[in-house]
């Protein structure tokens, strides 16, 4: 009798301590179709840059991290409707998107191109090889835009719908090209192999790492690599209520841009350095 | 053309004391492995009124229902005014062997149902026209004159632009039985035409069936009404087991049944009859 | 709390969907309708090389889901080179005739269906009497079979139109914008997906409404005899029954 009461009191004592220990659940959503900042890896696991970082900022925090990936256009409601208490999915910080959540201080910069087919129409695009920060370089941005921009006419270009690859060419091309939205990336890159597609603008690391698949053999990065402006910096989505959760995103990311621990993950999915350069 | 020859010498033959309407010559019908019908022959000569009595399961609508090949017997000929309806055997089923035909003969030889069959979705009036106008390519001003005419004498004139379903019973029957008529047919099969009626309904229709084998058309009734069998047939035919038991004029099957089956039969009507 | 402002705006902005969405449906409605009547008649036939075809496609296009088929028919068959140089591509290079396309192949399934259960729910006594009559099969079909079917089969039929208007949604996801694609495009830049939804609900109610209600009055003018009966025309002409 007396050891079964033992028993019992030691796995009641066992279900509780680990939640009197108060241990932080953060529910971190992530596209999980964005390689190489979040993707499905072969065996099914979600990976890259972003999932690298998110369990190193975790870390720091000493919190428990739940990575879910989550569709692109549900990220900011699901966050809003407390599904999830942070986004990370390369999402960049805009006046448009401030008015509605918060975002961390940046842990990546946006750095957006043009890909095309090799041998389509626009396979030479002015500028290719150059970056323009169309923060402070704008003038000159916009002298390139404005040789790529009659080369676009007619033609189709894909992005992946309300990204800022979108507002991009509102901003810059609007009314020349016909824009096509989509709902991820590989959707648009497969309608640029076909043929519907002449041209698709998106982050740059992320074409980048798809150029190097089979099926997109015969595309290329073209015209000049754009950053900062409308494309921005990239930081971790949260609540605007959510201040101490921002708080300890702040100091874990500015701790993983200052020792390199953002600059190394970087080059290792990217092979270049997105960190911040502030 | 060997076939028009034939049929021309038969009609010579028989021509003298009214030409033979309908041959049913050791007429088989099978469902699957149950025969219901054992080899029957029956003539009816123009004009004639023949009813077809018998229990239910004796084959008599089959039997009536082989005349316009809504049934094909397995074997036998059927022949209605001396044309004779070819039929073969396709993957062990009998089938006509030639549709026009068929549909030939469905033109002279119009059929009443049990439960009327008038088409639903069209009105009486339309009923009436629909097969003359569209089977027999008859002028439509001339099909509608004529079936306002029967509708008028079947009594149900001012029921031309109803539905169906907006009908009696009896007026329905009637109604059919005009859409029968308009097709100006030579033989009339009646199949049971008042056992789906109500009582107080059944007197209406038999008038009207009365009414038409006083006009001298060839007609043919399997029904259940023997006063009515007695009264208004020229022969009455007794069906039993697949097999014809007993035939002769009315007053002789009636008055005076010979065989055992048929006087059983008929004191089992008399009872049921009020 | 509730901004009005907002909502008529994204209203306004959603009924230029419309349009898009109306033509998906009617086209495949059509065109789906008519691959589906010769289904229909597929499977009512006994020849087993028209039944089991049929069979199979009804089994194939019921048992997956319309994304599924508009994403092989968009994204799976320009795979194929082959297909990309043919006379095809101009066409199956727009996402609107493959979600078109699309839609039409899956309505034809379902609609086979409704045609087969129209036509079986025909009464076997209203096709004898057509036959008895003398009536080839072709003719019965068309005047009787093909009229009493239209009548049985136009309540499940107008419930698949219904769901047509419904599947063209689904369109969206291969960058058309008809009023989902909309719908998703305003969330995105205002991040208030209640509203939006709410008014892209509205105006598909608002249209299968509308499309109910026309079929409830086709149904009610193609079955005169199941209303009252006509006051007992007496002193009517020969004339009148022109319509016949």
């Amino acid at each position: 009798m007396k050891a079964k009461a033992i028993l019992a009191a030691a796995i009641l004592a066992a279900a509780v301590v680990p939640a009197s220990a108060q241990e932080q659940v953060v529910r971190i959503a992530t596209e999980g179709s964005y390689a190489p900042w979040s993707f499905s890896g072969p065996n099914g696991t979600i990976q890259g840059f972003e999932i690298d970082l998110a369990n190193d900022l975790c870390a720091r925090m000493q919190v428990k991290c739940e990575i879910v990936p989550q569709s692109w256009d549900g990220l900011i409601p699901s966050l809003q409707a407390g599904k999830y208490d942070a986004i990370m999915a390369a999402m960049s910080v805009t006046p448009q998107r401030l008015e509605v959540i918060a975002f961390s201080a940046p842990y990546a910069a946006g750095i957006n191109s043009f890909a095309v087919v090799a041998d389509g129409p626009l396979s030479t695009l002015p500028g290719t090889g150059e970056t323009y920060s169309l923060g402070t370089q704008e003038a000159q941005a916009k002298a390139r835009l404005g040789e790529i921009g009659p080369l676009l006419k007619g033609k189709v270009v894909g992005v992946q719908g309300s990204t800022t690859a979108s507002a991009f060419m509102e901003t810059y091309l609007k009314g020349i090209a016909e824009v096509r939205e989509y709902k991820t990336t590989e959707e648009h890159n497969f309608d640029l192999m076909n043929g519907r597609l002449d041209a698709v603008v998106a982050n740059a690391t992320v074409l980048a790492a798809a150029l190097e698949k089979p099926d997109m053999q015969g595309a290329k990065l073209a015209g000049p690599i754009f950053s900062d402006g409308v494309f921005g910096v990239i930081g971790v989505g949260l609540r605007k209520d959510d201040a101490a959760l921002k708080t300890k995103f702040d100091e874990a990311i500015k701790a993983a841009v200052a020792d390199g621990t953002v600059k190394r993950f970087s080059e290792k999915w990217f092979k270049v350095d997105v960190s911040p350069r502030t | 053309m060997s076939e028009r020859l034939e049929t021309s010498e038969r009609l010579e033959t028989t021509g003298r004391q009214g030409a033979a309407a309908v041959e049913l010559r050791d007429i088989r019908k099978s469902y699957g492995t149950l025969e219901v019908l054992h080899g029957v022959s029956l003539d009816a000569r123009d004009g004639e009124v023949i009813s077809i009595l018998g229990s239910s399961g004796s084959g008599k609508s089959t039997l009536l229902r082989c005349i316009n090949m809504l049934e094909v017997p397995n074997a036998g000929t059927v022949t209605v005014q001396g044309e004779t309806i070819r039929t073969v055997m396709r993957n062990g089923q009998p089938e006509p062997a030639d549709r026009g035909q068929v549909n030939r003969l469905r033109e002279k030889a119009a059929m009443v149902f049990q439960s009327f069959n008038l088409w639903s979705h069209l009105t009486i009036l339309e009923n009436l026209v629909e097969a003359p106008v569209h089977v027999q390519k008859r002028d439509k001003r001339e099909c509608l004159a004529e079936a306002e005419a029967l509708l008028e004498r079947v009594g149900i004139a001012d029921k031309r632009h109803h539905y169906p379903a907006h009908l009696s019973g009896g007026q329905q029957q009637r109604a059919a039985i005009a859409r029968a008529l308009a097709m100006r047919p030579s033989i009339m099969l009646f199949d049971e035409p008042t056992s789906a009626l109500d009582p107080e309904l059944v007197g209406e229709v038999l008038k009207v069936i009365r009414n038409i084998a006083a006009e001298g058309r060839t007609m043919l009734i399997v029904t259940h009404e023997m006063a009515f069998a007695r009264d208004v047939s020229s022969r009455v035919v007794f069906l039993h087991k697949g097999l014809i038991e007993e035939e002769g004029p009315p007053s002789e099957l009636f008055g005076n049944p010979r065989s055992e089956r048929l006087q059983q039969f008929l004191s089992r009507e008399n009872r049921r009859e009020p | 709390m509730l901004d009005l402002t907002f909502l008529g705006e994204t209203f306004v902005t959603l009924i230029g969907g419309i349009p898009l969405t109306l033509q998906l449906t009617a086209l495949s409605v059509v065109s789906g309708g008519v691959l589906a009547f010769v289904l229909a008649l597929m499977r009512s036939s006994r020849n087993p090389f028209l039944d089991v075809p049929a069979r199979f496609y009804i089994f194939a296009f019921r048992g997956t889901p319309l994304l599924v088929q508009i994403f092989i028919i968009y994204y799976g068959l320009s795979q194929f080179p082959a297909l990309r140089q043919s006379v095809l591509w101009p066409f199956l290079r727009e996402a609107y005739w493959c979600a078109a396309i699309a839609l039409a192949l899956n309505t034809a399934a379902y609609s086979a269906e409704v045609i087969r259960g129209g036509l079986n729910a025909v009464p076997a006594g209203q096709i004898e009497a057509a036959r008895s009559f003398g009536m080839t099969r072709a003719l019965a079909f068309r005047r009787i079979i093909m009229p009493l079917a239209l009548r049985q089969m136009l309540p499940a039929y107008s419930n698949e139109i219904i769901l047509m208007v419904k599947a063209t949604a689904l369109a969206s996801t291969i960058t058309l914008m008809e009023i989902t694609g909309i719908a998703a495009k305003l969330i995105s830049q205002s991040y208030r997906p209640v509203e939006v939804f709410v008014c892209a609900g509205a105006i598909y109610l608002a249209l299968n409404f509308v499309i109910a209600r026309i079929f409830s009055k086709l149904q009610y003018a193609l079955t005169p005899e199941k209303r009252e009966a006509p006051a007992t025309a007496s002193g009517n002409r020969i004339e009148e029954a022109r319509h016949v």
